[in-house]
């Protein structure tokens, strides 16, 4: 048995029982490439992420709401800002490399960010929603066995708690407002009810890292477990609350499984929209393409590439 | 309803109930900066008492002024803020009513911080300037 | 003599005052509202986190300065900041325009920064008691954005593209900057006690901070008068126009007002 395996064998036993590890350690190659396949897609979740939102600080509609969305788009620059030191603690990329490679189409980012933000209550709506199901998401990493991830993640969630406060304001003014403005959340949720679960991922069945991920330990719920979680503790509740009509006819509370059931998602759309048919794929890699070009000597007078 | 796992996770935030407190004799200033201390800032783990932010707490015939600062003249949790410290001194026994006052002009700085703030922002994650010359743990 | 309370000052101080607050107000709400085009898009992760940071606090110094203005004249900062037509804005025209790039950027808030940090002075030791707070608040928090500014401006200069960019952002700014420094309201504020240093004064120091930091890198400021038309008088151009109606888009129709 060589050195290596016996080293490996520690590492598997370390990760069962809850260990966290630190990138100091000797990590295997399989561990440190499945670790960073993760934090670089939530990097660039993060950076792609500004973008459907950041045109509707200027348009904010009252100047507590500018303060707030503003700091909520700049905090998502920042969780990128984190998440890209983050994977480059792994050794194997720098951000340079990273951000090239998400530019090339060559690392993927979360899917819901190919759709279109088209109103106010889509502002309101991905603030309250979208970052609340990624509150769920990142809660549960928390515990993940890469230790750098788990302590970053701990302070993104203090920040993603107030994005949600603030998108839940604004979901409970429209709710409680004019005919207009109700129409405007309806047809919101309406649109993105399954982007929404979607965000979770492929069901547990279908995906493709996720066995791998979980026997690392960098993943300490499945897509399925936190897509529940966030339906019965958060989704349906709110929607609920406000009033919101839930855009499935066949969604019900299976009592005996203890699950919600709800009509099938479209993963054939889900795939499309991953490999870039979605509807602002093309806009979102050309606003970052723009970005990143126009500003190429920018970085080269700043000295960073 | 999320554990431990979310920290922060608390949505329900500012609309809380905060604990009951109960005043031995007549009710004092004391009384009130104790109250203050359940006052959470809503994106730290810590109350706003230890960041330095409530600067005056004046009693008036049971009438209360709490006067406070922001760290930052742009922070978007100004109203809640705001919310949160007149839900709690209402809840003292014996106020009978609220003003809060918001100020700058003994402008905030990290100096104003309580030693058990820094603490609990290092232990949590927080970096530097906020934390007070802790690590930026993330590198 | 000083002013501690509006109700016994006379109206040409209070007319004068309500006016400068306004000026500074509105610069500081289209600047914000200009740094926010680069959030999500700056040069760096880093610099986009910066940018964004600047641009909040620039929005919040507009909010902080409406209510000033709110409490002088009947209304709310919320209606002085979407109710108003672009004529009765009294921002400098320097800030009106989308940037061309990020030299431009770094030179037109820059010039701004140092520009604004100069009237606050001003403000701060005028006759009006109250707002010395609030200024020296700003103040503080502008302190950072001019140190962000100058190290940009040395960055780029020393870089020969970065340096071309720089020189021509300053051709076209220059004049605009120089032109910051009118009354915004009927009479000369500085007469009337608003601010503790004539306006002239006030345009010396800023030319001889600003002036000594581009020199400070090999560049000289453009040989110039002030832009005949600054924008305190209401002249504006098309493009406060565009930035303000895309900041009304929500609010005029009528969808999440009441925040």
């Amino acid at each position: 048995m060589s050195s290596t395996t016996i080293n490996r064998d520690g590492f598997r036993d370390r990760i069962e029982r809850g260990e966290q590890v630190e990138p100091t350690e000797n990590l295997p190659r399989e561990y440190r490439e499945a670790a960073q396949r993760m934090i670089q897609f939530h990097a660039n979740s993060e950076i792609v992420g500004t973008l459907p939102e950041r045109r509707w600080i200027k348009k904010a509609p009252s100047l507590r709401r500018k303060r707030a969305i503003s700091a909520k788009v700049q905090d998502e620059a920042g969780h990128a800002q984190v998440l890209y030191r983050v994977a480059e603690t792994l050794g194997l990329k720098t951000r340079d490399e990273m951000i090239e490679d998400l530019l090339e189409g060559d690392a993927k980012y979360a899917n819901v960010f190919n759709y279109e933000a088209k109103t106010w209550a889509d502002a309101g709506y991905i603030a309250c929603f979208i970052d609340g199901a990624a509150m769920f998401r990142q809660g549960s990493l928390t515990e993940s066995s890469y230790a750098p991830y788990a302590r970053g993640l701990r302070k993104i969630c203090y920040e993603e708690s107030f994005h949600v406060k603030h998108g839940e304001d604004i979901i409970r003014s429209l709710a409680t407002g004019s005919k207009k403005e109700q129409e405007m959340l309806q047809d919101a949720v309406d649109r993105w009810w399954e982007p929404t679960l979607q965000f979770f991922g492929p069901r547990d069945d279908d995906s493709v890292h996720q066995d791998e991920l979980m026997d690392w330990g960098l993943k300490v719920k499945t897509n399925d477990e936190l897509r529940q979680q966030f339906l019965e503790e958060f989704y349906i509740p709110k929607l609920e609350q406000y009033g919101v009509e839930i855009p499935d006819d066949d969604l019900y509370y299976d009592e005996e499984a203890g699950r919600w059931e709800y009509s099938p998602l479209d993963w054939d759309r889900f795939l499309e929209v991953s490999r870039g048919g979605g509807p602002m794929n093309d806009a979102r890699m050309d606003e970052r393409t723009r970005a990143y070009e126009d500003n190429v000597w920018v970085r080269r007078a700043a000295g960073v590439n | 309803m999320l554990a431990r796992n979310e920290p922060g996770f608390d949505l329900a935030a500012g609309e809380e109930s905060f604990p009951p407190v109960e005043v031995d004799g007549e009710l004092t200033e004391e009384d009130l900066w104790a109250a203050l201390e359940d006052v959470e800032d809503p994106e730290l783990p810590v109350s706003l008492v230890e960041l330095g932010l409530i600067q005056e707490v004046r009693l008036e015939d049971g009438h209360v002024t709490v006067t406070f600062t922001l760290t930052y003249t742009g922070c978007p949790a100004k109203e809640i803020m705001e919310r949160m410290i007149e839900r709690r001194v209402e809840t003292v026994p014996g106020v009978d009513s609220v003003t809060v006052d918001l100020r700058y002009d003994d402008p905030w700085t990290p100096a104003d911080m309580h030693e058990s703030a820094r603490e609990k922002l290092g232990e949590a994650g927080f970096a530097c300037p906020l934390a007070g010359g802790g690590v930026c743990d993330d590198e | 003599m000083t002013v501690d309370n509006l109700e016994n000052a006379e109206e040409s101080f209070v007319n004068a005052l309500e006016a400068e607050l306004l000026a500074v107000a509105d610069d500081d709400h289209v600047m914000g509202n200009r740094l926010c085009d680069w959030t999500g898009v700056a040069p760096t992760v880093e610099e986009d986190v910066a940018i964004s940071n600047v641009a909040q606090d620039e929005l919040g110094h507009a909010e902080l300065f409406y209510d000033q203005v709110a409490e002088i004249r009947e209304g709310s900062s919320q209606e002085l900041a979407y109710e108003r037509s672009p004529e009765e804005y009294r921002n400098a025209r320097l800030l009106e325009a989308p940037f061309e790039d990020w030299a431009d950027t770094v030179v037109r808030h820059y010039c701004y920064d140092v520009a604004d940090a100069v009237r606050l002075r001003a403000l701060a030791d005028g006759e009006y008691e109250p707002i010395e707070g609030v200024a020296q608040k700003v103040l503080d928090e502008e302190a950072y954005h001019t140190e962000h500014g100058e190290v940009w401006i040395e960055t780029l200069a020393a870089d020969v593209e970065g340096r071309e960019r720089l020189v021509a952002a300053l051709e076209d700014a220059w004049a605009d900057a120089l032109a910051f420094f009118e009354p915004a309201g009927e009479v000369d504020p500085a007469e009337a006690g608003v601010y503790g240093r004539p306006l002239d004064a006030q345009r010396e120091a800023f030319v001889e901070r600003a002036g000594s930091t581009f020199e400070s890198v090999g560049l000289s400021v453009p040989d110039v008068d002030p832009a005949a038309e600054t924008g305190r008088e209401g002249a504006h151009s098309d493009d406060l126009e565009e930035l303000l109606a895309e900041t009304r888009e929500v609010y005029e129709q009528g969808v999440d007002v009441g925040a």
